[in-house]
């Protein structure tokens, strides 16, 4: 015989001892959310499994054996690297690892890429300097590798918001909950 | 000697007006010339006032084609500073025909 009074208590208390672990986790930082959950849930059915025991005859009662909690992983979306690749291509095109024609002593030190072959494809002269130069396709050369900059500062973000997101979630999430119990009811000695 | 055509060249090239009561200022920290531009312009300092600029060691003087955030990384490390090349070097270049 199902007892709906008791399934309706044992409902109430995952529910009031997830609440409780959370407030008491807000106050330390140090403890795990399982423990706390484990230990404030035990605490309840204790409570329960005697309520049930002074109530009814000790032959016929439906307690609380054992619990078994699971902790089920949200899987989160892997996190998305193409921002950081892009921006350090970028970067090494903006990098002075071509060599240059040597006209002076020392002035092999080298070019970009982005710079060398831009200001190939775009030689007309700007009215204004940007970034030091009026050569179009030297100013976009010399784009190039802030931009690569800013997408890996981007990406760099991400991951933080992302790691911290996921930590807080560990601490404040009632992920899984209560997996399986098993209810084993009447006659049996065994008190949980 | 007639500054003025070095005056005019300066414009042109930095976009920066001089004149003979200007400050001296830095190529590469006050007019922002550097990598690339910084040998187009030394270049075309040569071929416009005849000066000899094969003995003058660029890498010394300035930097290569390279973004401020590379660069300040790689400051970090201890990269040597570089020498200072001023309008006042290009003036006395002029007068000696050479830029070393």
């Amino acid at each position: 015989m199902i007892d709906y009074f008791l399934e309706k208590k044992i409902i109430d208390s995952v529910e009031k001892s997830r609440k409780r672990a959370e407030s008491k986790l807000k106050l330390s930082t140090h403890k795990n959310f399982y423990d706390v959950f484990k230990g404030i849930l035990n605490s309840e059915f204790r409570k329960i499994n005697d309520f049930q025991i002074g109530l009814y005859d000790k032959s016929t009662i439906t307690y609380v054996d054992k619990i078994v909690i699971e902790k089920k992983e949200i899987n989160s979306k892997d996190h998305n690297f193409d921002k950081s690749v892009g921006g350090s291509s970028l970067i090494l095109l903006g990098q002075p690892i071509l060599k240059k024609r040597f006209v002076m002593k020392g002035s092999a030190a080298g070019t970009s890429i982005a710079s060398k072959y831009l200001s190939r494809a775009f030689p007309q002269k700007m009215p204004v300097r940007i970034l030091g130069t009026n050569v179009l396709g030297r100013a976009i050369g010399r784009v190039v590798p802030y931009v690569g900059w800013t997408l890996v500062a981007i990406d760099i973000i991400e991951i933080i918001i992302e790691y911290s997101e996921c930590n807080e979630k560990d601490k404040s999430v009632f992920y899984g909950g209560f997996g399986g119990g098993s209810f084993s009811g009447g006659g049996s000695e065994g008190k949980w | 000697m007639d500054k003025s055509k070095f005056y005019e060249f300066l414009k042109e090239e930095t976009g920066v007006f001089f004149n003979d009561v200007s400050p001296n200022c830095y190529i590469e920290k006050d007019l922002d010339i550097y990598g690339d531009e910084a040998e187009d312009f030394l270049m075309k300092f040569s071929k416009e006032f005849n000066v000899d600029i094969t003995s003058f060691n660029f890498d010394e003087h300035f930097n290569s084609e390279v973004d401020k955030i590379s660069l300040w990384l790689s400051s970090l490390f201890g990269k040597e500073k570089k020498k200072d090349l001023t309008i006042y070097d290009l003036k006395n270049a002029l007068i000696k025909g050479k830029l070393e």
